[in-house]
């Protein structure tokens, strides 16, 4: 097994460095010069080119980059274009949102959606299935914005029990979480009712039964078990997907999240922001993926990684 | 079935207690008795405060609780009223003189005087400034005695004052700057009746009661400016209590406020307009007859009607009715009302009996969609059809300004100084500030004159003769020049809609 971690370790620098190339090539390709956003649309010639010494935007590109580079592996991110702030307390103001948000709303759907989706595997048919798969359906087609607004206008507006502009209390993610977890709750669920179904099948349940355990034994310890680890795959992604930020979840309760500051940041052409953003995002998604293949195999002893 | 109910009573269970931990939580303050801390949302990001690198209007509005500049507004956006100057007179057209208030403070305990003037306003057009374009008419700061300064201009220049006014051109502490350097615009040091306590860039700034402020002081002990982006999640904050002043807000909120009892709409005038701007350097918009046909198809009292919620009036460019030099007797009418019929004879005339295909450059933002698409299905039915090009800021900027596009959208100024809008219209500022790449010698003649003359009523005969050829000219229509809306929670007393400032030194809460 650790050979194979290391192997991944050796990769993740491979996806590193990729990102490093990618996102600043893209960054100077598209249209859009952070001294026009700075210096602002009424902005003379001399303005700009003010702007863009201050910035070291008036160097050949090789000489940028190289800079940057530099600066990079020395663990240096730079400071913002706009706000001046160092990267490194840019994102540190946005990650750990984004982390929270990410781990409260998987957690809930976990906790809500494998029971949901096991429910609905052993009751196929019933209505305890129907149900079950009617949450899970307008989980996936209720669009966040709409359930945020309504979740505010319940539990904010009539209710008064909790705000609706995120301030940093730990009261202020339930809203938020509940409003991201009902789309990965259901996922949850489907998963884990389709690999619930597919497990009861097999010959190794039906000996379980028919030497005499208990039906839920035979469920939980049994089939659950092992339809685990495509359930696991889409916790992994979400999360993933989750860290990445999420724009609209973030816009309706004004959380400054990974996603609030990566939008913001790619329309003011923020390059330092940007780059160290994505770089970090990368980075996370190799790493959840690293981390969700090695539970695989502790969830199933089957599987073993050399 | 018994295991089954007993699951689910678990899931509700554990919803409840989620729930109860949620109203364990901090309760909003909404109609607290003897509530101290005023909260307003703010609808753009806002990242840094320092003035001189700062463009974006929401900065300087909420900077003027803070930072103070020589002189300002008033309500109107035109008056000139002392601020840290208290008298001032013009020694020659390019020499004025300013007395300072004296015993002046900044937030560091720093004085105030003429060295910190002429500090900030050389700060403010050193080359590393966004803002050396417009302070390319400053000469020199002379510092006289210590509260008097001198400041000359390299040509008689009669917007000074206005100039000077506006949400930029603030007094800053000397000894802050050196000291905090590049991240002064974490935490700007001023004169004004507030001070800023801390700011998260992109999320909120916090600014607490400057109490020893030179003037009256401020009348709540803290004030929170919190951003939330999202239009329908403001609404729902001023209805629960967490936010007390909406600034600038959509007609959809005005209506949903109409028939809440608890809650104000608040209108001014407002610094703002929405213009439309035709590239008259490329075909067919460099023949007037074209230009004029398309704002003779343009149907503006509809538009302001029905998107804008009849908020705000259209008027012919250059002067929007909050500009100083406006005649409501001469401009009140519009030069090109809607009439479809004349803009098919007009676009005929000019030889494009079946119209002809063109741009529209808009910002991909809804509002601008939206008048993208009103102003697409209006010139339709005059033939032209008009393909919307949407773009981030950043490419619009850069587009418009390298003179790719047909037509584009603007927004510019609405009130104050006529010579804030007029370098629009001036041959010199291609590629700069005058995107329709019209000029015209005389304009560009009137346009200097009018810079130059310190006579008000020599000035206002050649303000009005440049709008008038402009007016003729037609680079350009107006949609409409915004008024100020606010939304309110009555609570909140004493508060005024400024053009240009956001100021709530005055406002209290309670009942």
């Amino acid at each position: 097994m650790f050979p194979y971690v290391l192997r991944r370790v050796a990769h993740l620098a491979l996806v590193a460095a990729g990102v490093v190339v990618v996102t600043f090539s893209m960054l100077h390709l598209i249209p859009g010069d952070p001294a026009h956003v700075i210096a602002g649309d009424f902005a003379t010639q001399e303005s700009i080119e003010g702007v863009r010494r201050r910035l070291g935007l008036d160097q050949p590109l090789p000489v940028q980059f190289a800079r940057y580079v530099g600066r990079l592996v020395r663990g240096d991110l730079g400071a913002s274009f706009r706000s001046n702030v160092p990267v490194t307390r840019e994102l540190g103001l946005s990650y750990p949102i984004s982390a929270q948000l990410a781990v409260y709303s998987l957690a809930l759907a976990t906790v809500v959606g494998v029971p949901l989706g096991v429910v609905a595997a052993v009751r196929r048919g019933t209505f305890a299935d129907l149900a079950t798969m009617v949450i899970a359906m307008a989980g996936l087609s209720i669009p966040s914005f709409w359930l945020g607004l309504n979740l505010i206008l319940l539990f904010s507006v009539r209710l008064g029990w909790l705000r609706s502009i995120w301030g940093g209390a730990p009261a202020d993610y339930i809203l938020p979480s509940v409003t991201l977890a009902m789309f990965s709750l259901a996922l949850i669920a489907r998963q884990t009712r389709s690999s619930m179904l597919e497990v009861l099948t097999q010959d190794y349940i039906r000996t379980a039964r028919a030497k005499g355990l208990a039906v839920r034994a035979v469920h939980y310890r049994h089939a659950l078990q092992n339809a685990l680890v495509p359930v696991l795959t889409v916790i992994g992604l979400n999360f993933g997907y989750i860290l990445g930020g999420t724009v609209i979840t973030e816009s309706i309760f004004s959380m400054r999240g990974m996603g609030t500051l990566l939008v913001a940041s790619i329309l003011d052409r923020d390059y330092p922001i940007v780059q160290a953003g994505i770089l970090v995002l990368a980075l996370n998604f190799a790493v959840i993926n690293l981390l969700t293949d090695l539970l695989y195999a502790v969830i199933d002893p089957r599987i073993r990684y050399a | 079935m018994t295991r089954g109910r007993r699951w689910w009573a678990g899931v509700v269970c554990a919803v409840a207690v989620a729930v109860a931990a949620g109203a364990a939580g901090p309760p909003p303050a909404a109609g607290a008795p003897g509530r101290d801390v005023l909260r307003l949302s703010v609808r753009t990001t806002v990242v840094g405060l320092d003035p001189k690198f700062e463009t974006a209007s929401t900065v300087g509005f909420i900077n003027s609780n803070v930072l103070e500049s020589l002189v300002t507004t008033d309500f109107d956006g035109k008056t000139i009223q002392p601020q840290l100057a208290t008298e001032w007179r013009a020694e020659s057209g390019s020499s004025w003189v300013f007395k300072l208030r004296p015993n002046v403070r900044f937030h560091d305990g720093t004085p105030f005087g003429a060295q910190a003037v002429k500090f900030s306003l050389e700060r403010m057009a050193d080359a590393e400034s966004v803002h050396r374009g417009d302070f390319a008419w400053l000469q020199s700061v002379e510092v006289v005695d210590p509260l008097t300064v001198r400041i000359r201009s390299k040509f008689p220049y009669a917007p000074m004052l206005s100039a000077l006014a506006f949400y930029q051109p603030y007094i800053v502490s000397p000894a802050a700057v050196q000291q905090m350097g590049t991240q002064f615009g974490q935490k700007p040091v001023g004169t004004g009746p507030f001070k800023y306590e801390s700011h998260v860039p992109r999320q909120r700034t916090i600014m607490v009661r400057n109490d020893d402020y030179w003037g009256p002081k401020a009348k709540v002990s803290r004030v929170e400016w919190i951003i939330v982006v999202e239009e329908n999640a403001r609404l729902a904050a001023l209805l629960s209590g967490e936010l007390d002043i909406l600034t600038i807000i959509e007609p959809a909120i005005m209506q949903a406020l109409a028939t809440r009892p608890q809650f104000a709409v608040l209108r001014g005038p407002d610094d703002l307009v929405d213009r439309v701007g035709f590239n008259a350097r490329k075909r067919p918009f460099d023949d007037v007859r074209v230009r004029r046909a398309l704002i003779h198809g343009v149907n503006r009292m509809q538009m302001i009607a029905t998107i804008f919620g009849g908020v705000g009036v259209a008027y012919d460019p250059p002067l929007a009715p909050g500009i100083w030099g406006y005649d409501p007797q001469t401009m009140g009418r519009l030069s090109y009302p809607y009439d479809p019929n004349k803009a098919r004879a007009l676009l005929a005339e000019a030889g494009f009996p079946q119209g002809f295909r063109t741009t529209f450059t808009i910002i991909n933002r809804p509002d601008h969609r939206q008048i993208g698409e009103v102003i697409q299905a209006d010139l339709k039915q005059i033939g032209v059809e008009v393909a919307l090009r949407a773009l981030d800021f950043a490419s619009v900027s850069q587009s418009t300004r390298q003179g790719e596009h047909d037509m584009y959208i603007i927004g510019t100024y609405g009130v104050g100084d006529p010579d804030r809008v007029l370098p629009e219209f001036e041959s010199a500022n291609f590629n700069v500030r005058n995107r329709n790449f019209w000029a015209d010698p005389e304009v560009d003649r009137l346009i200097l004159a009018q810079r130059q003359e310190l006579d008000p009523q020599k000035r206002l005969a050649l303000v009005r003769q440049a709008a008038a050829k402009i007016r003729e000219a037609a680079p350009e229509f107006a949609l409409r020049w915004r008024r100020a809306v606010m939304a309110i929670n009555k609570d909140v007393v004493g508060y005024r809609v400024h053009p240009q400032k956001w100021y709530v030194r005055d406002v209290s809460i309670g009942r």
